[in-house]
């Protein structure tokens, strides 16, 4: 087994006993069960983790956690492949395989750092202006510029695992299971209400997790105690390793639980990889903790210099040293704590440089500790590649200028703190006010919108028992105590002047966007001075991480540049999410079979059986043509149309939208929906109806029917069937409230088939005995009950085909059975099943209307031709509207035929029609193809077009411009088959 | 989340309903002629209550809207039931439609049912929160359906249109996975 | 995400409601007698305050219920819902217009 150098023997939450090999870049490294894929590096004293996104500067682990900006690795490979995970989030699995994300040829020599030589060239908004010339060159350097700028790859396959969506409903959720967070969801828990304690730690316990217990102060014991109290109670439900991304309406938050990141890909397969909570709740506590802030000193992105905390952590949690001599800088008390933690555990503290002169509490034990204290003093530099090897640190005067010598300090770790930002990203999603506070040099939260509440450090909150408190407070529903006093000074000294001011150094605000100080200088310089301007132009804090680091430094720099106070810079706006979510667990189940429901007939099986090719409507299967072995789709449907023409044919009608309409106000109730009148249609009768919009557009048609004086069956096509009932109950509930009628849905309470073709009448009649179905008994348009092939059934004869046609209804469970027994009926008489596409080319051969073809939202019935179906003086939705003048202009497009000089020829649907041959854009355009086939009766092509002037242009030849060449077409009667119908009466 | 196993009970069992009788009924609740027409062919009136239903030994009346129920009854008898309902309805303004063909009804029961149903319902369906005779139509990941606690045991019928079925099951089946393993 | 309160079902999510946009406008009684653009003002105008809005929604996936909600259209908060045919809260104590 390979040693871990940087490794202690003792303390930490490590398994020693469970040692897990890894590779990282290729290295084959080994670490320990508990470990996060970072602490395990730097155990084997790895820093050099990844390239920077611009310079391509080498950059080592800045943090221990979620805001990490630096150390990005792809994890796995093939289709599991994650690109741009943080290496001190991801958790050490047995296997695991990681590489920096970045860089090429690999990260201890990458090709782009010559760019780094050369960043003159690149300052801020460098894209704005270096690729602006030649115009249209942009296309040629985009690709070079992405190929050098990514970050990652997206794995190109499917995603083999699974993914998990749930909702969840409580009292009280509390985010971040930090003091704070587990007191408030003890409090709240003890209420008996259902408490969410969501934290994205694997462990529970928050900074308590990194910090060496202190005698007298709670630690590792009362977070354990906490928690098993919090376990006992069935009302409270611990999620680790979930991250609260996004804080939206009405207390609706996100969060992405990592179920089985942490197992690598020998995770149980039953399992979801991640899991995607939808969370209402009734009040939220934010616990969500702070984030310290590094400093701008120069060089202060060399590998080796880390956050103060995130060092401790190291230490504490993980017993990984992140170095051996290390120099402090900073401007906040916490980072004496660290240094005490790490010099405790042999680590050799060469300075520590505080930028304070009089620091409010005094580092009594640092000194007592006999650690080198230089107080007035900063980290002004460092030197060093792959890895810091010494930082040069200097007084600094109260002008902000170097004081005296600047000493060079062998080290191979650099300590910074920055003083802290409290994550507030939470509340100011929740629409909550931020307010700045100068003693913290911190945005707080201030006034909130939503039903929640801020606690621990997120409020301010500097040590622990105050953070329970608030906690506490925050749990049980009370206002949290007043935050303790603010230990920090920080907002001063942003950026550290550097040794060396010949401009030949850059000091980080944003390590992952690469944005220096003198970057924010420029923008600044160059008129961006709003923050909003500045991010975007910068591209500040617009990484993978938001600039959970970068931002409050990078917003004092701002300050400092345009000399106004911090306050009235203020932030950008926090947007969710606040970690990366994988579309994985967006998708949750909905992917593949799940995607969206298949909606099937009770036929179904039967269709799938002959071989059906399938056509989407809406979420319905609908057969779309039966081949039979050999066949193409052309030769299906032409076999399927004769059959129809010249035999008998039967075809699904199911998915037909059907609403029954009952009350006493159902004919009022028809009349006002419909265009035609609807008083004299008998029981037992059937009716075409056209719907309009009040716009006057067509919405929808189909076949109405008067079941008794007080009720009718309605049609609606199978697109628009609950789209149509939704309006017509918006008309009732809002309109017309006195009209006594009632609307259900009976679309899958029947079954329907639909039989047509002359031989239509012999099929039925041996399968009745209780219907007569000779033309005097049951003509056109009419419909009749009684039992077919025995099952109860209404049977409508109604064509949309243009031949003798039924539609037989049964109650939806006989409809497989009857389907059957007609096929078996017609066997003799050739009867063939028939799809979707044999209907649109049969009643295209009629000049039928189909709604969604020939019409698409702006075509009124006068367009086409059907002013036939228009009351004269009642009126009806959408009448008004067909009275304006531009209604009734004569240039409207309307419908009309099209015969093309090529009998042969099928034009594509949608294609333009021009009124001569082209002559070069811009092309003069009349109209459009909407339905085009071959019919197999005609032996030739037919299509049905919108046309400027319509059927007054009969006999016109036109134009449709096709790939490469030009057809010509005569406009003419849609009808091109039996114009005067005898066939479907007879 | 808590063990997924649990121990002596099937975590969770999917199972579809055997054919049920069903009738959409239309009416003004508060007039006390459309009340007793149907508690004298149902056994019981409509409940005028939001989101409840009510059960008589003919069959059960779940709330669908403020003038909508839906009964439930045995299938053979649906037709036989249709008709009294509109012969005790008529000269009211009430609908009565035989809707059984078209709805499919399946069963989610065991002490992780509720986990599976909050995976595609944003119902709160905790078993206090939805008690036993409450019913509420809603949507089931992407399927309109109307969901039912008949009684007090941990089980949730789950109504869908006839089309709807196949993927609801799938769906369902899909999202219990993780605590039976195999179904 | 909205949480919406249905006057019959009670606080229900907003994926099962539609919207149907601005409140209170009333089909005119005789059509005819409006101008064509008097006719356009009714088919196509409509108000987009920031602030309180009176919308009408229905809950599709619920009871199928229209009814009225009054919502804050920068806080997004439900200021009162009434059922159709009911006045506005703020009205039903003599009309402010």
């Amino acid at each position: 087994m390979t040693t871990q150098p940087y490794r202690l023997a003792e303390g930490g939450i490590v398994d020693r006993e469970r040692p897990l090999t890894f590779s990282f870049n290729g290295r084959r490294l080994t670490g320990f069960a508990g470990d996060t894929l970072a602490s395990a590096l730097l155990a084997n004293g790895v820093h050099l983790v990844g390239r920077s996104f611009k310079y391509h500067r080498p950059r080592g682990i800045l943090t221990a956690g979620t805001e990490e900006p630096n150390a990005l690795v792809q994890l796995e490979t093939g289709n599991r492949s994650t690109p741009n995970l943080k290496a001190t989030r991801v958790e050490l699995y047995d296997g695991l395989v990681a590489t920096s994300v970045n860089c090429w040829p690999g990260v201890s020599f990458d090709a782009s750092a010559l760019i780094d030589t050369a960043h003159r060239m690149v300052p801020a908004g460098f894209y704005y202006k270096t690729f602006m010339w030649p115009r249209g060159g942009w296309h040629v350097y985009e690709k070079l510029i992405r190929r050098m700028a990514g970050m990652g790859r997206a794995p190109e396959g499917p995603d083999p695992d699974r993914y998990d969506r749930v909702n969840a409903h409580c009292e009280v959720l509390v985010v971040g299971a930090g003091p704070a967070g587990l007191a408030a969801a003890r409090a709240a828990g003890r209420s008996g209400v259902r408490v969410i304690l969501a934290d994205e730690q694997p462990r529970p316990g928050g900074m308590l997790l990194n910090v060496a217990d202190t005698k007298g102060e709670p630690g590792a014991d009362w977070v354990g105690d906490t928690l098993s109290e919090l376990r006992s109670m069935p009302n409270v439900r611990v999620l680790t390793r979930t991250t609260v991304t996004g804080y939206f309406d009405h207390n609706f938050l996100v969060a992405v639980e990592r179920v089985t990141d942490h197992l690598g890909p020998d995770a149980p397969a039953h399992l979801p990889r991640q899991r995607l909570w939808r969370i209402r709740a009734a009040r939220v506590v934010l616990a969500t903790g702070a984030l310290e802030r590094p400093l701008t000193f120069a060089n202060n992105d060399r590998p080796g210099v880390m956050l103060a905390a995130a060092a401790r952590a190291y230490v504490n949690a993980f017993a990984a040293l992140p170095g051996r001599r290390a120099v402090v800088c900073t401007n906040d008390d916490s980072a004496y704590d660290a240094a005490l933690d790490l010099h405790r555990n042999g680590v050799e503290i060469a300075a520590i440089a505080d930028l304070r002169t009089d620091p409010a509490r005094p580092a009594a034990q640092a000194a007592a500790a006999g650690l080198n204290i230089l107080y007035g003093h900063a980290v002004v530099d460092t030197g060093g590649r792959r890895r810091v090897r010494s930082a040069h640190v200097a007084g600094i005067g109260s002008d902000g200028f170097l004081k005296g010598p600047v000493r060079a300090l062998q080290c191979d770790l650099v300590l910074m703190s920055g003083g802290w930002s409290p994550a507030v990203h939470l509340f100011s999603q929740s629409g909550g006010r931020l307010r700045y506070d100068d003693a913290l040099g911190a945005f707080l939260p201030d006034r909130a919108r939503q039903r929640v509440q801020c606690a621990g450090a997120v409020n301010g909150a500097a040590d622990t028992a105050s953070c329970i408190l608030q906690g506490q407070d925050a749990g049980s529903g009370d206002l949290p105590a007043a935050a303790s006093a603010a230990v920090a000074e920080a907002g001063s000294h942003w950026p550290i002047p550097a040794r060396n001011r010949s401009g030949e150094f850059r000091r980080f605000v944003d390590f992952q966007n690469d944005v220096t100080t003198a970057d924010i200088a420029l923008a600044v310089a160059e008129g961006y001075q709003s923050v909003e301007h500045l991010k975007r132009y910068t591209t500040l804090g617009m990484g993978t991480e938001q600039g959970k680091t970068g931002n409050v430094p990078g917003i004092a720099v701002l300050a400092g540049s345009l000399g106004a106070p911090l306050p009235a810079v203020g932030t950008t706006t926090f947007r969710p999410p606040y970690d990366p979510v994988t579309f994985g667990a967006i998708a949750g189940r909905d992917v593949g079979p799940l995607a969206d429901p298949v909606r099937e007939t009770p036929m179904h099986a039967w269709h799938v059986k002959a071989g059906a090719v399938f056509e989407d409507v809406g979420q319905w299967k609908r057969p779309f043509y039966y081949p039979l072995a050999g066949e193409t789709k052309r030769d299906a449907v032409v076999r399927e149309c004769l059959a129809v023409r010249n035999a008998v044919g039967l075809m699904d009608a199911t998915t037909l939208g059907k609403i029954v309409v009952s009350g006493r106000g159902a004919v009022a109730f028809l009349n006002r929906v419909y265009t035609n009148a609807w008083d004299d249609l008998e029981v037992g009768r059937c009716r075409y109806g056209l719907m309009l919009g009040e716009d006057g557009m067509v919405l929808d048609d189909g076949v109405t029917a008067r079941l008794a004086t007080n009720q009718f069956l309605m049609t609606t096509t199978t697109g628009n069937a609950s789209r149509v009932l939704a309006w017509l109950e918006e008309w009732l509930q809002t309109e017309w409230p006195d009209l006594d009628v009632y609307l259900t849905s009976v679309t899958e309470q029947f079954a329907t088939v639909a039989l047509a073709g002359p031989k239509a009448r012999a099929v039925l009649s041996g399968l009745t005995s209780d219907i007569d179905v000779t033309t005097g008994a049951f003509p056109f348009m009419s419909w009749r009950s009684g039992h077919v092939a025995g099952f109860p059934a209404r049977v409508f004869r109604i064509s949309y085909s243009g031949e003798l046609a039924y539609e037989i209804s049964v109650p939806a469970a006989h409809g497989l059975n009857l389907w059957a027994a007609l096929s078996r009926q017609g066997e003799d008489h050739g009867i063939t099943p028939f799809g979707t596409e044999a209907m649109h080319v049969l009643r295209a051969e009629k000049g039928y209307l189909m709604v969604g073809q020939e019409t698409d939202g702006t075509v009124t019935p006068i367009d086409l031709g059907m002013q036939w179906i228009l009351k004269k003086r009642k009126d009806y939705i959408g009448r008004r509207s067909l009275a304006r003048s531009a209604m009734l202009d004569p240039m409207r497009k309307r419908l009309v035929g099209l015969r093309t000089e090529d009998p042969d020829l099928v034009l594509p649907e949608g294609a333009q029609i021009l009124p001569t041959a082209p002559y070069g854009p811009p092309e003069t355009m009349v109209g459009h193809v909407t339905s085009s086939y071959w019919s197999g009766v005609l032996r030739r092509s037919v299509a049905l077009a919108l046309v400027k002037g319509g059927r007054d242009r009969e006999t016109t030849t036109v134009h449709v411009p096709l790939d490469g060449r030009t057809a010509r077409a005569e406009i003419c009667d849609p009808r091109f088959y039996d114009p005067d119908g005898a066939r479907l009466r007879g | 989340m808590a063990d997924p196993t649990v121990r002596g009970v099937p975590a969770v069992t999917l199972a579809r309903c055997p054919p049920r009788g069903r009738i959409n009924l239309r009416g003004n609740c508060a007039d006390p002629a459309f009340r007793a027409g149907v508690a004298s062919t149902i056994g019981t009136e409509p409940p005028p209550a939001a989101n409840t239903s009510r059960s008589a030994g003919r069959g059960v009346i779940l709330w669908l809207g403020p003038d909508e129920w839906l009964a439930e009854v045995a299938p053979a008898a649906e037709t036989a039931f249709a008709a009294a309902l509109e012969d005790a309805l008529s000269g009211l303004h009430a609908s009565v439609v035989a809707v059984g063909d078209g709805l499919v009804t399946l069963s989610l029961s065991g002490p992780r049912s509720v986990d599976v149903l909050a995976k595609g319902m944003t119902l709160d369906v905790d078993p206090d929160r939805f008690p036993a005779g409450r019913c509420a139509r809603s949507l089931l990941a992407k399927a309109p359906v109307l969901l039912h606690r008949p009684g007090t045991e941990l089980l949730y019928e789950v109504t869908v249109a006839r089309s709807f079925s196949h993927y609801a099951l799938r769906w369902l089946h899909d999202a219990a996975l993780e605590y039976v393993q195999t179904l | 995400m909205l949480l919406i309160a249905c006057p019959w079902c009670g606080q229900r999510d907003e994926s099962e409601f539609t919207c149907g946009g601005e409140a209170h406008i009333q089909r005119p009684p005789d059509p005819d007698a409006l101008s064509d653009p008097e006719w356009a003002d009714y088919l196509f105008m409509r108000a987009n305050p920031k602030g309180r809005h009176r919308e009408r929604w229905c809950h599709t996936h619920g009871c199928g219920r229209w009814f009225n909600v009054e919502r804050h259209t920068v806080t997004h908060d439900v200021l009162s819902v009434y059922r159709m045919g009911e006045a506005p809260p703020d009205d039903r104590d003599g009309d402010p217009s």
